[in-house]
């Protein structure tokens, strides 16, 4: 047989195309075993820290905050997990329909969240039906100002901020308890975030002015990392010219967030000043002991937090091996370097944090303990 | 040439694509695997008042997972070679001596040596490995001992009958230190994993699926596979002879899937089986695969169910053409197989290690407290 020219150039063509696929799929293995072997640890770890919560036979219910359709991402996070922990729960949608529909189903209690929106007729009129009912404030120490004269209005009132429970208990409340917030594992898991989503070290959140402050000291020491920031206000920035490709100024969804975190290898997470000017009511002053949601969720996310300091963290993570922390622009920026050096060290605590935040942190282990204080 | 271009990145994003699928498959169960024996830390159980002398049979897998075990039981424990047990219970005059096996590397006189640890007061106590395989060796051995252990179900009453007052059954376990989840070098890399002795069962499903075979990665390691009728057509596959024990784990720990095949206990087969009783136990390479994290796909023991649930932590053939027709399904159905392998090693840490394992040995010779 004559091999003809087109043929032989056929037959080259195929083993280029062959040595090709081969490259490929070298470096495509070698990138999905690394991603895989991430995940399976990861997932391997929060299946290790599942432990069952008892569901209470009670009627609990759960009136949406109505700041979102069709829920916002803590009504869904709330009544997500209540669901798990109650045999009958009730979501109410619009708070005016709140009397009317616990006159007509009579549950065991009426929970609120946030509340700063909710007329205080509404809890009055449920109270005279000889119903309970229950509040839990999520933004605390920030309003003080409205929710002081909202608490006395609940048989019950929970507060994210421990340095709350005296405040409410001076203006009158008598059943007062600190509860945090945490986070739902709807929302915030470990996920394989798309390559693009990928980058060494984000933050996500607004642009208050004592963040500002503290970026404009630290950003001169990641001038060359891969660095994103995601959040308004940030023009406020010193040097804003100069980051401004690295800053996205807009809001991202619980789901898209994770994947932010979950991309990064160093999530910083920075509270809110309780006396930030920008956007507060917090005449008494209170100050703010307990950390942030933020807190829980990028642990839940697998991703190595860099935390400022809050009082009560210890209580919740073990700093060091469970979660790290700063208190200057320059431990931020040299615990940056180090943990970016040190893989395994990162992956190390990351694990630690997953574990802890899986097992003690979610709302459904918060609910419990709100539904262990009220039915005991 | 824009179409050339097109045509070479194209080829590379598909070669990446399905390397980094089975790239992932393989990866997340190495991760998942390793947390899972991260979060599995050995237990420390508590220490029962006996001092053992312990004989091992020179089965390092089992021997090494037995001591380590005994260290953390035991009140004190001292291991003796077969030639010189008995002088090493006259000095040291433990409460029990736990001979592993009894066969092979041991001496003549074993017998005589038990006699005499007996009229020195002390108890013995031989826990069984090959069973029913050897019990032609097996039943001159056991009513020289005080209590007799075997692996095997269905030799317990043979034992019986021949006047041993206390015969007990107990499985073997994995070492756990020893076969673990770990990342293999790439050479270690396979879709199907055998290790093991062509005994002549063996030889006819491998016949059976020799085809099937013949298209994937293999590798089988083990003496007499020369025996198969295709072997020219596995030749490529077979690494022959006795494979060391660390080297089965880094294969165990890269194949996607692990066979595991039963030696035939009909009579005669490659066999000392004089009993002719079944085999419906199963063996430690059982506990052994499943305590890598590998996948494993096994024929059907009688006892399997006591320690595994097929479907769910191991997967099991009945026939070659079901064997063909799993391997078929587990090499496309790689979430199924990675999650069945990680449920597999989570089942063995808790219940089938030998810490787990000697712990309900020495409460069945009954030294529970």
């Amino acid at each position: 047989m004559r091999v003809t020219a087109a043929a032989r150039k056929r037959s080259v063509r195929s083993r280029a195309y062959a040595g090709r696929y081969a490259a490929g799929r070298r470096d495509g293995w070698r990138d999905g075993w690394r991603d895989g072997y991430w995940m399976g640890l990861c997932e391997r770890t929060v299946r290790a820290a599942e432990t069952p919560l008892p569901v209470r036979d009670v009627h609990v219910m759960y009136v949406s905050t109505g700041k979102g359709f069709p829920y916002s991402p803590i009504d869904e996070a709330v009544a997500g997990s209540l669901g798990q922990l109650v045999t009958r729960l009730t979501v109410v949608e619009r708070k005016e329909e709140a009397p009317s529909a616990a006159a007509a189903v009579r549950p065991d209690v009426v929970l609120f969240l946030d509340g700063l929106h909710v007329p205080p007729d509404i809890p009055d009129r449920i109270r005279e039906l000889g119903i309970r009912t229950a509040i839990w404030f999520t933004d605390d120490p920030y309003y003080t100002d409205i929710t002081a004269s909202l608490a006395i209005h609940y048989d019950d009132v929970f507060t994210l901020e421990a340095n709350c429970v005296e405040f409410y208990r001076s203006v009158g409340c008598q059943r007062v308890r600190h509860l945090p917030l945490g986070f739902y594992p709807g929302h915030f898991r470990p996920q394989n975030a798309p390559a693009d989503m990928r980058c060494d070290i984000v933050f996500v959140g607004s642009g208050y002015w004592n963040r500002v402050a503290f970026f404009d000291q630290l950003l001169p020491y990641l001038a060359g990392r891969d660095i994103r920031i995601i959040g308004y206000w940030w023009e406020r920035l010193r040097d804003y010219k100069q980051f401004a490709s690295k800053i996205e100024g807009r809001w991202m969804t619980p789901q898209e967030t994770a994947l932010v975190y979950g991309g990064a290898k160093i999530v910083i997470n920075m509270h809110r000043e309780p006396d930030d000017g920008t956007f507060n009511s917090n005449r008494a002053g209170i100050g703010a002991v307990s950390p942030n949601p933020r807190t829980f969720e990028i642990a839940a996310c697998a991703s190595l937090q860099l935390t400022d300091v809050r009082n009560e963290l210890a209580a919740y993570y073990v700093p060091g091996r469970e979660i790290e922390t700063y208190a200057s622009p320059e431990e931020l920026a040299a615990k940056i370097d180090h943990y970016l050096a040190h893989a395994d060290e990162r992956r190390g605590v990351v694990l630690n944090g997953l574990y802890r935040t899986m097992r003690d942190h979610s709302y459904a282990r918060r609910l419990d303990a709100m539904l262990g204080a009220l039915f005991g | 040439m824009p179409r050339a271009r097109t045509v070479r990145s194209s080829s590379y994003a598909a070669g990446r694509r399905d390397g980094w699928r089975e790239g992932w498959s393989i990866g997340w169960r190495e991760g998942a695997a390793a947390a899972a024996a991260a979060v599995f830390p050995p237990a420390v159980p508590e220490r029962l008042p006996v001092r053992v002398l312990y004989v091992p049979q020179g089965f390092e897998a089992i021997d090494d997972g037995m001591i380590g075990a005994l260290q953390l039981h035991a009140a004190e424990l001292h291991v003796a070679d077969p030639t010189r047990m008995a002088e090493m219970a006259a000095l040291i005059r433990p409460d029990l001596v736990l001979v592993l096996n009894g066969l092979h590397v041991f001496p003549e006189d074993h017998l005589e040596q038990v006699g005499r640890i007996r009229e020195m007061g002390i108890r013995t106590a031989i826990w069984f490995a090959d069973d029913p395989y050897v019990t032609g060796q097996t039943v001159a051995i056991a009513p020289h001992y005080d209590a007799v252990v075997t692996h095997e179900r269905s030799t317990v009453e043979l034992y019986r009958s021949l006047g041993c007052a206390e015969v007990h059954h107990l499985a073997f376990a994995a070492d756990v230190e020893r076969f673990r989840p770990v990342t293999p070098p790439a050479a270690c890399r396979c879709d199907v994993c055998f290790i093991g002795q062509a005994f002549w069962n063996r030889v006819e499903t491998f016949d059976a699926i020799a085809e099937e075979l013949a298209d994937l990665k293999v590798f089988i390691a083990g003496g007499l596979w020369e025996r198969l009728k295709n072997y020219k057509l596995l030749k490529k596959a077979i690494r022959p002879g006795w494979l060391p024990v660390d080297e089965s784990v880094l294969h165990y720990n890269g194949a996607k899937i692990v066979i595991n095949l039963h030696r035939t206990a009909a009579p005669g087969s490659d066999n000392a089986n004089a009993s002719g009783l079944p085999g419906l136990s199963v063996n430690p390479r059982t506990f052994e695969i499943a305590a890598c994290g590998a996948f494993q796909l096994t024929d059907r023991r009688e006892d399997l169910e006591s320690y595994y649930r097929p479907g769910l932590e191991l997967e099991t053939f009945g026939s070659p053409a079901e064997l063909a027709a799993k391997i078929r399904h587990y090499l496309r159905h790689e979430e199924e197989r990675r999650r069945i392998a990680v449920r597999g090693l989570a089942r063995t840490l808790r219940e089938h290690t030998y810490t787990v394992r000697v712990g309900s040995l020495l409460r069945l010779l009954g030294y529970g407290g």
